[in-house]
């Protein structure tokens, strides 16, 4: 048989997909006449990466008119903004929810779960058209992903509310969008206003070779979140606001990995497993010094051991875990230098908080409480037999590595089937059906290690992709439960979330009225989609349908930062 | 011990400790020389009133009336419990009346089913996982490697696309070779393997006889083959072999999802029989009580 030629295309690069096809050369040159673009030497950047290049591809210029939402708090943004003319308003405190094209999510009195009995309808996705275009407070203009939401009555609400006048020159955003922390507050445009929207590539490369505004980001982050962060760490709990503002002052913040890993981690499935843990960057290594405390700001990082030639995932760490001072408090309490027993490697993108040791030493350990000490640390003196880790007590290493491999630890709720237990009977399909529009919201299918399934089912994330880019802000955190919910009213169907989500669990579905008509768009005739997803039931009493469903109790929905719960289930 | 051990123990107990009450009182009404039929008809009415009530709350999963799973605890402690209730109630006697027989086999019926239902939930969901997970995908791969689960609903399209593929190796072998023992192996022995679901009874019992005897003829002609037949073979060999773990797969779901449609409609049929025992029986009572 004749063999199929080969063909040669360009190594895809970087900016072959510009954040926006209208930046030209005059763009460029006018943002490099503004401050404090304009005061960063252009020299220091690479030739790979100048300051033009990251200009034209990784930013766009957004003309705001009065009273546009230009970030809502609570969203996750992979964005940072410069004002280049005009001024915006941050919102101190927060907006009701309705305004934020959110929904509050409240319970069924115990009448209105029975009126479902015979309320219901008896067709799939019906939809009360009536209650649509009836946010209160804000309109829309624009279409798809390009729509705006903006407040109808922006003066009044900057009367009534706190807020803080944001001039020319001056950033917004840019800790959200380099952590992909959830946005603290709402920002609204005051009269017309030019922003310089930056994606997070663009800001990470500014903020390394421009040593103001690496400088100015920083201290940003040290002022607004870092000591937040540094006293909700046990073992920083006992000090003083002087010793933190020093321990802060001597923390550097570092990031590893892709913050795209959602969309090459499905790329690793086909290597051997041996080969996906060497794609993951090494934070720190076992048998090295223990250089510094090392905290987790955002993402996920995966602990591995050496046994025999290989490594072997012992456990995963997410945000607010620490690393590293189970081996600086061992040495200073037996005046020893053992190295790192263990090496953190980031899964996807991880953002890191780095404490010295000599300030751990010197701060933290002399007047730690006894109880925040970690056990002392025995040291192994044979090399690790393969064959007798993978049988040791807990959970095994093949169902870690399948976790974090398919990055399952993502989940706060994810639905794990136990097909040892499940007889297939799809009574959690039919509950979820019954208590979501006639249509299930999972499908009882996915991955599988051994006797483990987890479902199509949103597992609401930790690290929720799916609600950067939501033009309306239709998808987001509930504020009653913190799980991912999507707000049916505001929802365009854009499917920005479905296509964000790495686990395609959002489908996009048509909507019909009472009679069962699909319901169009006037202007294009076509469908009108929605974007729907597992809820967890948040308005149902009792919770997950499919959990209470399940008779033989093989369905939990199960948070993966929960270590204990999940040894817990999986020991039962 | 495991908290699913320590439920069953619970239960058992619960079991156990309902069981020892309810013998106690027939015994002791026995000796009284008491009429005890009435008191164990209503009680065992009740019970197979709240085992009939499980399959509602099933229908309504929205209403907040406890969880599935602590339904069906309950749902196998009063079933176990109604066959000390149903022998009480007989004196344990076998029926005579021609009513009382039909409800009796009726009741039977229902319990029967109830302890196979329970019998191959406990028992095909592990067979399940560890093998009849097996089936070739669209695009060739091998589910069980990748971790997949056949849903029951989608089967007749895997059968479809298992015989497709086997049908265009068959072609391939005939348009590449001289050969027609491939062609004619299919023809006789394969076409009938591929058209539909088989060995049914033999993959609910566990035999894997069928298989063996499929695979000792690949065996025998395999030896007449070229090489590049041979590599066909092999995959009809791959095929089969995934078919069979679908048939395996097939005929487990189809056990597991249709033995509630024996159990729920006799118990429908057991309630309507039981309701019209119990007003000819008041009926007919006059002052025996």
């Amino acid at each position: 048989m004749k063999a199929a030629a080969s063909i040669s295309i360009h190594r895809p690069q970087r900016w072959d997909e510009p954040f926006s096809d209208a930046m030209s050369d005059a763009d460029v040159d006018w943002l490099l006449t503004k401050p404090p673009l304009s005061r960063i030497d252009s020299s220091k950047f690479p030739s790979a990466t100048p300051l033009r290049g990251i200009l034209e591809n990784d930013t766009r210029i957004i003309r705001s008119q009065p009273g546009d939402i230009i970030v809502r708090e609570g969203d996750y943004g992979h964005s940072a903004f410069l004002i280049l003319g005009g001024k915006v308003r941050v919102i101190v405190g927060q907006l009701d929810e309705e305004i934020l094209g959110r929904q509050q999510t409240r319970k069924k009195t115990l009448l209105q779960a029975l009126r479902q009995a015979w309320a219901n309808s008896h067709l799939s996705e019906v939809r009360d058209t009536a209650r649509y275009g009836k946010a209160s407070g804000t309109d829309q203009r624009g279409q798809g992903s390009e729509v705006r939401v903006f407040l109808q009555d922006a003066p009044a609400i900057f009367a009534r509310r706190e807020t803080v006048l944001l001039e020319e020159g001056t950033f917004f955003g840019e800790i959200a969008a380099l952590g992909r922390t959830p946005r603290t507050a709402t920002v609204i445009a005051d009269g017309e206003c030019a922003l310089l929207e930056i994606r997070w590539q663009g800001l990470r490369d500014i903020r390394r070779w421009a040593d103001e505004v690496k400088a100015y980001i920083d201290q940003l982050y040290r002022e607004r979140s870092l000591k937040v962060h540094l006293k909700a760490t046990p073992v920083f709990s006992h000090l003083s606001e002087e010793e933190l503002s020093v321990i802060a002052q001597h923390t550097s913040f570092e990031s590893f990995g892709s913050f795209d890993w959602h969309g090459s981690y499905m790329q690793l499935e086909n290597l051997d497993p041996s080969e996906r843990v060497s794609h993951e960057p090494a934070i720190a290594k076992e048998g090295d010094y223990p250089g510094g405390l090392i905290m987790i700001r955002a993402g996920f990082t995966r602990l591995t051991e050496q046994v025999d030639r290989g490594d072997q995932t012992v456990s995963y760490l997410g945000r607010g875990a620490a690393f590293g001072f189970s081996e600086i408090a061992h040495n200073w309490r037996f005046e020893e230098q053992l190295p790192l027993q263990q090496t953190l490697r980031a899964v996807g993108y991880v953002d890191v908080l780095r404490v010295p040791t000599f300030i751990i030493e010197k701060y933290v350990l002399p007047t730690i409480p006894e109880n925040l000490l970690p056990p002392p640390i025995k040291v192994r003196t044979t090399a690790r037999s393969a064959w007798k880790e993978a049988g040791r007590p807990g959970l095994d290493a093949g169902l870690l590595e399948f976790l974090v491999d398919n990055r399952i630890v993502n989940g706060t709720a994810t639905m794990l089937i136990d097909l040892d237990r499940c007889t297939r009977c799809d009574d959690c399909v039919r509950a979820c059906a019954a208590a979501h529009d006639n249509n299930p919201r999972f499908i009882r299918h996915g991955n599988r290690h051994g006797r483990y399934l987890v479902a199509n089912a949103c597992m609401h994330c930790v690290d929720p992709i799916c609600m950067i880019g939501c033009p309306t802000g239709a998808i987001h955190r509930d504020s009653y439960g913190g799980q991912v919910v999507i707000n049916d009213s505001t929802c365009i169907g854009c499917s920005t979330c479905a296509n964000s989500c790495p686990y395609s669990n959002i489908q996009m579905v048509q909507i019909r009225d009472h009679s069962g008509a699909v319901i169009l768009d006037q202007n294009t005739g076509f469908p009108i989609v929605k974007a729907t997803k597992c809820d967890l039931c948040g308005d149902q009493l009792g919770g997950p349908a499919c959990q209470r469903a399940c008779p033989h109790d093989a369905l939990v929905r199960m948070d993966m930062t929960d270590h204990q719960a999940l040894l817990r289930w999986v020991t039962r | 011990m495991s908290a699913l051990s320590l439920r069953r123990w619970g239960h058992a107990f619960a079991f156990v400790s309902l069981s020892s009450l309810s013998l106690y009182l027939y015994w002791r009404h026995a000796f009284s020389l008491g009429r005890t039929q009435f008191h164990s008809g209503w009680v065992l009415l009740a019970a197979v009133v709240f085992l009939a009530a499980y399959n509602l709350r099933k229908k309504f999963p929205f209403i907040p009336l406890g969880s599935s799973s602590a339904w069906l605890q309950v749902h196998l402690n009063i079933g176990w419990l109604t066959f000390i209730l149903f022998a009480i109630h007989l004196e344990f006697r076998v029926p005579t009346g021609a009513l009382e027989a039909v409800l009796a086999a009726l009741y039977l019926a229902v319990a029967i089913s109830g302890v196979l239902g329970l019998f191959f939930s406990r028992i095909f969901p592990r067979r399940l996982s560890q093998r009849g997970q097996s089936a070739v995908s669209q695009d060739g791969k091998d589910r069980r490697r990748h971790g997949e689960e056949i849903l029951f609903e989608r089967t007749p399209v895997y059968h479809r696309q298992l015989r497709e593929r086997a049908e265009a190796l068959v072609l391939e072998s005939a348009k590449m070779s001289a050969s027609l023992t491939i062609a004619d192996f299919y023809r006789d022995r394969l076409h009938r393997f591929f058209a539909r679901p088989r060995s049914f009874v033999m993959h609910i019992v566990g035999s894997g006889r069928p298989l063996h005897l499929l695979m000792a003829e690949f065996a025998v002609i395999r030896r007449y083959l070229s090489d590049a037949d041979r590599a066909i073979l092999d995959k009809l060999e791959q095929a089969v072999r995934a078919k069979d773990a679908l048939d395996y797969s097939y005929a487990l779901q189809s056990v597991l999802r249709t033995w509630l449609f024996v159990h729920v409609p006799m118990t429908y049929g057991l309630l309507v029989f039981a309701v019209f025992h119990g007003v000819l029986v008041h009926a007919f009572a006059g002052g025996s009580r």
